[in-house]
């Protein structure tokens, strides 16, 4: 794997927060197996990034079309953003946020030099990342339970996030 | 020289609390920032 190059570092300079990149994501449930790869490049959303001293530090998020099971913290991609991140407009997509990798820019082996591949709205992903924050703050167990994946239409979607940010 | 592998892996239950709040600071930084020009 190639280390990030300065390219790469100047593309999430310009897209830190709602970026989707290519990354080999390894899986929460397949690291705990013993697992040290990825087993194959996904899409990956560019949640967070805090700078550090020693490089910048960034929260990557999986984006799967496999449907994650309903106790998850995951969101169906709507067509207008699956368009936006470049992805198929033709299959069901989600951004899983209930698990992450982090990577240190400059310092790592997986991210490639490449520009971001799409970007979501604002509107979509500041929600998201807000109902993160919120899920976090609450006892987790039962806000997760609360939180079941959401299969609605991207209309119905979004007043149940209204719903539950108030 | 190759140095160690920066990646790792990390799930809502079992982010640190200083990670955390680093995350809270990154999306009020996101909120408030400006969409035009992103």
């Amino acid at each position: 794997m190639l280390r990030t190059t300065r390219s790469g570092d100047e593309c999430l300079r310009r897209h830190p927060d709602r970026s989707r990149l290519r990354y080999s994501y390894l899986w929460h449930r397949e690291a705990g197996k013993g697992e040290r790869e990825g087993r194959k490049e996904r899409p990956i959303a560019v949640g967070v990034r805090t700078a550090r001293a020693d490089g910048d530090l960034v929260l990557f998020f999986p984006i799967t079309t496999k449907q994650p099971e309903r106790d998850r913290f995951a969101f169906e991609i709507p067509a207008i953003e699956k368009r936006r991140a470049g992805l198929g407009a033709d299959r069901h997509v989600w951004i899983v946020m209930d698990e992450f990798n982090s990577d240190v820019i400059g310092h790592s082996f997986y991210l490639e030099p490449e520009p971001p591949i799409g970007r979501f709205s604002k509107a979509f992903f500041l929600p998201i990342l807000r109902k993160l924050i919120a899920v976090n703050r609450s006892p987790k167990s039962a806000a997760i339970a609360e939180t079941a994946i959401l299969h609605l239409s991207p209309l119905k979607r979004h007043q149940s996030f209204r719903q539950a940010m108030c | 020289m190759k140095g160690a592998d920066a990646r790792a892996i990390g799930s809502i239950d079992t982010m640190s609390d200083a990670l955390f709040a680093d995350m809270e600071r990154a999306v009020e930084q996101y909120a408030e920032d400006d969409e035009v020009g992103r």
